[in-house]
């Protein structure tokens, strides 16, 4: 703990830094702890399960939970584990690089925008209107059956609408952090405009984004499932929590655990991403 | 510094000018109404007419300081329905000169303060008249912790302006930036250690102002209530500070407060600004002591009761005099 200073009139205590301060957020270390559980698992799984995610064995096929297939096998006789974990590589790497480039894009157009103002606020402002009255799903759908099933059109989708979201955030908070004094302040010092938008404005940003990024990803990984689910998403036979779902539903009455399994797996994934969004929150809350 | 002399419009005030002061000094003071400002050759409008307006807060003719490195002309500012924040304010101060902006909120004095930075709140607009300096301003500002950057540790904040004003790199500008904390009085653990401004007291977050304004090497500070948001404690603190670092480093100071003793400890001269207009200017004394204004009178005896108030002045002007952390 560090000491006070001896002048007479000592500020308040300085608040916990760092990791006494995470330790106090129940909500994110439950959701990291549950995240890296799931890349831990995702990064070894050949060396976990001796199966193959894709290789059939005909001779096993719909078998129960059991020591040997923790979840049982599908009606292609592969261990659904495997393949779970496997999905999981597909799903979670898709999320975040469809995520990184909008992330980066939005911010920089929305607090630009923000900050100047002017006709570029209502360019900006004029676009994610539109956009958001646009519903997400039509978009990608049509843009996964222009661009073929597959992983590409997700892509795509994300960056053409996916910015839009961050935009709108980072916009009202520089349009709202432009007013405090402190960045009239900074600009009063002459300190040049690139220097406060990216070194004052941008860190008071990010926190925020960041929450909004996590609370995204969930909507992302659940779109990636709809469009497996739909069929229009990952191909067979890449593992994907959406095509599973779709392919144990014939099964629904024997095999329950085909459907329900990926279907977990997606909530527990949302669940994670959700706790750490809200446990971010509650820490960039209590440090201001 | 160039002394000033006040000159009373007619009205309402022409009965005290008997007893109003009269320090003429006319070899430096200059009218700035109609004669125009010594150094500026600058297209002025031309003279308004002498004519004393019906108010009884009647046009107060400021004077000029001899070589005046900020002059507010007729400043006027207006909302957009045309409304008037600020009418025909004019002053103008000297190197070194330090002056009082005395008057209730909403009288327009932060205003006419931050018109002198560009600073106007969006929706204001200057509709008349003018603000002429060519030299280095900084401001500081009424609510510490709200004018720094929340996220980034105060010393960085400092160093960031050293950089950048006085073109020095990263370590000359930490090790520039340390200096100054230690001329404002600021602990040591601030150079160990990271603080950010939530972690300071009001009082060190204003020093930390004050150090980013003097960072910039100004040759006018300007302050928009410094103190207001401080104990009553560190407000004398933070007074000290300012009337001492403008006795050494010689800036030109301007002052913004809604209280008329401060105003009169830190600065020579004080202006009485009421619903957008000057309605006195002069030196700090006479007016406390000799007030024109019906408004300036009732200021004053609000604020302090006469009798005391004259021993007490004397006092405070001895003090300081001797520059006096008590």
């Amino acid at each position: 703990m560090s000491h006070r200073s001896i002048s007479p009139e000592a500020g308040p205590l300085p608040a916990g830094r760092g990791w006494s301060r995470v330790r106090r957020t129940p909500a994110l270390l439950a959701g990291s702890f549950m995240m890296l559980v799931l890349i831990l698992l995702a990064v070894f799984i050949p060396w976990i399960s001796p199966y193959d995610p894709i290789a059939q064995d005909l001779s096993a096929f719909l078998r129960p939970p059991s020591a040997d297939h923790w979840l049982g096998t599908d009606q292609l006789g592969r261990d659904l584990f495997t393949r779970l974990v496997y999905a999981a590589r597909t799903d979670l790497g898709i999320m975040v690089l469809a995520e990184i480039i909008p992330f980066c894009l939005g911010i920089t157009i929305g607090m630009l925008a923000g900050y100047y103002g002017g006709w570029v606020d209502t360019v900006v402002s004029l676009v994610t209107d539109t956009f958001i009255a646009f519903p997400f799903y039509l978009i990608i759908i049509i843009v996964a059956f222009a661009s073929g099933a597959g992983a590409q059109g997700i892509y795509i989708t994300f960056m053409l609408v996916g910015w839009i979201v961050f935009a709108r955030v980072s916009r009202g908070l520089a349009a709202s952090l432009k007013r405090q004094e402190w960045i009239a302040s900074a600009q009063t010092l002459g300190l040049p405009g690139w220097r406060i938008l990216l070194r004052h404005l941008l860190p008071n940003i990010l926190p925020q984004a960041v929450v909004v990024l996590m609370t995204d990803m969930v909507g992302i990984l659940v779109a990636i499932v709809t469009l497996g689910y739909l069929g229009i998403g990952i191909a067979p036979p890449t593992p994907d929590w959406g095509t599973m779902i779709a392919d144990g539903q014939s099964f629904m009455t024997t095999a329950w655990w085909l459907s329900a399994m990926p279907g977990l797996a997606v909530v527990y994934t949302g669940l994670a991403l959700s706790l750490i969004g809200d446990g971010l929150a509650d820490l960039w809350r209590r440090k201001s | 510094m160039s002394e000033r002399e006040t000159a009373a419009a007619a009205g309402k005030n022409g009965a005290k000018i008997g007893t109003e002061p009269r320090r003429v000094e006319e070899a430096n003071a200059v009218h700035n109404s109609n004669s125009g400002t010594p150094g500026n050759a600058e297209a002025r409008p031309a003279g308004r007419p002498e004519i004393p307006t019906a108010t009884a807060a009647a046009q107060v003719r400021t004077t000029a300081a001899a070589d005046p490195i900020l002059v507010v002309d007729r400043l006027t500012l207006s909302v957009a329905s045309g409304q008037n924040l600020v009418q025909d304010v004019s002053f103008s101060l000297g190197r070194g000169d330090s002056l009082g902006i005395v008057g209730e909120s909403g009288s327009g004095k932060s205003l006419t303060l931050r018109a002198v930075l560009g600073l106007l709140p969006s929706g204001v607009k200057r509709t008349g008249g003018e603000v002429r300096h060519t030299v280095r301003s900084a401001m500081v500002f009424q609510d510490p912790r709200g004018a720094l950057d929340p996220l980034c540790p105060v010393v960085k904040q400092v160093a960031e302006v050293v950089r950048y004003r006085q073109g020095k790199n990263r370590r000359e500008a930490r090790a520039e930036a340390l200096k100054l904390l230690g001329l404002l009085g600021l602990p040591d653990s601030l150079k160990r250690e990271d603080r950010y401004p939530n972690q300071l007291s009001g009082g060190q977050c204003q020093r930390i102002v004050i150090a980013l304004a003097l960072a910039c090497r100004p040759d006018i500070l300007l302050c928009d209530e410094p103190t207001t948001a401080l104990d009553v404690t560190v407000q004398r603190q933070i007074i000290d500070l300012i009337a001492r670092l403008q006795r050494e480093l010689g800036f030109a100071l301007v002052f913004v407060t809604h209280n008329l003793a401060i105003a009169a400890e830190v600065c020579t001269r004080i202006a009485v600004m009421r619903q957008g207009r000057l309605v006195e200017e002069g030196p700090s004394v006479d007016v406390l002591v000799r007030p024109r204004d019906p408004y300036t009178q009732m200021l004053v005896e609000a604020v302090l009761p006469l009798p005391e108030f004259v021993s007490e002045s004397e006092d405070r002007t001895r003090d300081s005099g001797e520059g006096g952390t008590r």
